[in-house]
């Protein structure tokens, strides 16, 4: 009876395993998709991860740090994708109730990719874009020789909803928690 | 795992942190990848540039190199200007040059650059043909997913190293980007008063319409109207102005506007001096010309030209005869002649006149010689 309940803990753990790499690729997904910042006022538009689209009086502009931050994030798309095939695969075992140990050791290199990738993560959420996004916020309404020269001025917002999926607190925690439920069941799967 | 794919792993992160360390501890050399369109058309987005150190090769005004804050903040622009202590780059596609920064930032020259088109494919072909030459250790490995989680960890910690260290992150200063200004050239008042010139230096930006133009004397307001030329500003001031600050005695009128521009709207104040001054005559071939140097026109009275000859046994000057004109009214910055013509026995004559000047009654008498 015990080891009845044991095996079926043990595949409701591999099962949520599975379930944080869906999900955790959806979520990197996500945050590389969505506007994180938008911009109004003479420069217009919005910040994304991996695209950005902004106007200045009109006008397209390209900046060399937020196209870096774009080629910055390749790696984590390609990781998000991989995280969600390897949760994919991992249920297509588990509901065909094939060895799912392969599956498991899959999931755990991806976590512990995902620490790597967390950290290049943290480092465009924290340091390369509120610098260089914090610098469109600008104001270039000036007192000149010809008078005041209005010529309007610019605000960056953090979009409500990023800011909640963008949060240090979300996505180390949801790091740490894949990397903690993968390890489990990597001891548990693999390991035992 | 054998030791020596750990060897190869170990050196390939070897390789791939000397490309970090070297933008922060000088390193002989430096190899890069472009992101970015600041350089278009020299490089693009993708091109790998390997530099060497500025302490191996010093550098000279239209060199390219990289100057590296931090680890992760470096950009990729020319040299425009440098003293010993600091450089100035500049993006080739980019309207204004950076921010300068000290010399020591400069830390690589560009001397090769392979571009995107010449590097990628040729590393595509190379590993897929690598791939395809060991595709039965592919298969095995792939049946048998042996170490999987050390491959699935060791492929992307080294995809994320290989971008980090390659990409460097241009640091973005406004300062770099065209910003519109508006500058005012001169002030000077044409068409005899009667249009006020402005004219502005104008940069990214173009002037669109005058929504407001109004003329102040004191607490008096007077509307005027404005046409737009190019760069300036033509306002049309009336006469009622210069009445009024005639009648003031004021010297100073100022002109506030509003003017529409593309890219915002400009509120000005200017103001300009107005020196009620004294008619200015002249006197030339038996013709006296007054001329009103003022804004307003100026009524002149009391005009007589009085002809003298001389006694013919005293020798004494004696009036021949008198002529009183009527009032004269002269136009701004305008003329008006009085053409004296001899009458019989006259050798000179007088042209006089009165006017006022801001309350002041002013007498004005020149000779005429008929000699």
């Amino acid at each position: 009876m015990k080891g009845v309940k044991l095996a079926l803990d043990k595949r409701s753990l591999g099962l949520i395993s599975g379930l944080a790499s869906l999900f955790y690729g959806l979520y990197l997904l996500l945050v590389l998709f969505l506007p994180i910042y938008t911009i109004d006022g003479i420069i217009t538009g919005y910040v994304c991860l991996l695209h950005y689209d902004l106007n200045y009086y009109g006008k397209p502009i390209r900046l060399d740090s937020l196209s870096a931050a774009s080629l910055l994030s390749i790696p984590l798309l390609a990781y998000s994708l991989f995280s969600i095939l390897v949760g994919l695969l991992f249920l297509y075992d588990y509901l065909k109730k094939n060895d799912v140990c392969v599956s498991i050791r899959r999931i755990f290199g991806n976590a512990l990719a995902g620490t790597a990738m967390s950290g290049l993560l943290y480092g465009l959420l924290n340091v390369v874009l509120p610098v260089e996004v914090g610098q469109l916020n600008i104001n270039l309404n000036t007192v000149t020789s010809a008078g005041y020269v209005y010529l309007g001025s610019s605000s960056v917002r953090i979009s409500p909803l990023s800011s909640i999926f963008t949060s240090n607190l979300v996505f180390l925690g949801f790091t740490a928690f894949f990397l903690f439920v993968s390890s489990l069941a990597y001891v548990i799967f693999v390991k035992s | 795992m054998k030791s020596k794919d750990i060897a190869s792993y170990i050196v390939v992160v070897l390789l791939i942190s000397f490309a970090l360390v070297s933008r922060v501890f000088p390193m002989p050399f430096n190899i890069s990848i472009v992101s970015g369109s600041s350089m278009l058309p020299t490089l693009r987005t993708g091109d790998i540039v390997v530099s060497i150190s500025t302490y191996l090769s010093k550098f000279n005004v239209n060199d390219t190199v990289i100057c590296c804050f931090t680890f992760s903040h470096c950009i990729i622009h020319r040299v425009v200007n440098f003293t010993t202590t600091y450089v100035v780059t500049k993006g080739d596609n980019n309207p204004l040059p950076d921010p300068q920064v000290p010399l020591k930032f400069a830390k690589y020259k560009v001397v090769f650059v392979v571009p995107f088109v010449a590097w990628f494919l040729p590393v595509l072909s190379a590993v897929s043909f690598y791939l395809y030459l060991k595709r039965k250790e592919v298969k095995a490995f792939l049946i048998s997913f042996a170490e999987v989680e050390f491959v699935v960890f060791a492929v992307f910690l080294l995809m994320d190293l290989s971008f980090v260290s390659l990409v460097p992150v241009n640091y973005f200063s406004f300062a770099t980007i065209e910003r519109p200004s508006v500058e005012l050239k001169g002030i000077w008042l044409v068409n005899r008063g009667k249009v006020l010139s402005i004219n502005y230096n104008l940069s990214d930006v173009n002037l669109v319409n005058v929504s407001q133009c109004v003329a102040y004397i004191f607490n008096n307001s007077f509307s005027c109207s404005a046409n737009i030329s190019d760069s300036s500003l033509f306002v049309t001031i009336s006469s009622e102005v210069y009445l009024k600050a005639y009648e003031f005695g004021v010297e100073r009128i100022n002109v506030s506007l509003k003017v529409v521009l593309d890219k915002g709207f400009l509120i000005g104040n200017y103001s300009y001096v107005v020196n009620w001054r004294p008619l200015v005559l002249s006197e030339y071939a038996q013709n006296v010309t007054v001329f009103n140097p003022n804004y307003i026109p100026m009524n002149t009275s009391n005009i007589t030209i009085t002809y003298m000859g001389y006694d013919p046994i005293f020798k004494i000057p004696v009036v021949i005869e008198t002529r009183v004109l009527p009032p004269i009214l002269i136009e701004p910055m305008n003329n008006f002649t009085i053409h004296v013509s001899p009458v019989k026995d006259s050798s000179y004559a007088y042209v006089e006149f009165t006017y006022k000047l801001r309350g002041r009654d002013i007498f004005e008498r020149r000779k005429v010689s008929f000699g």
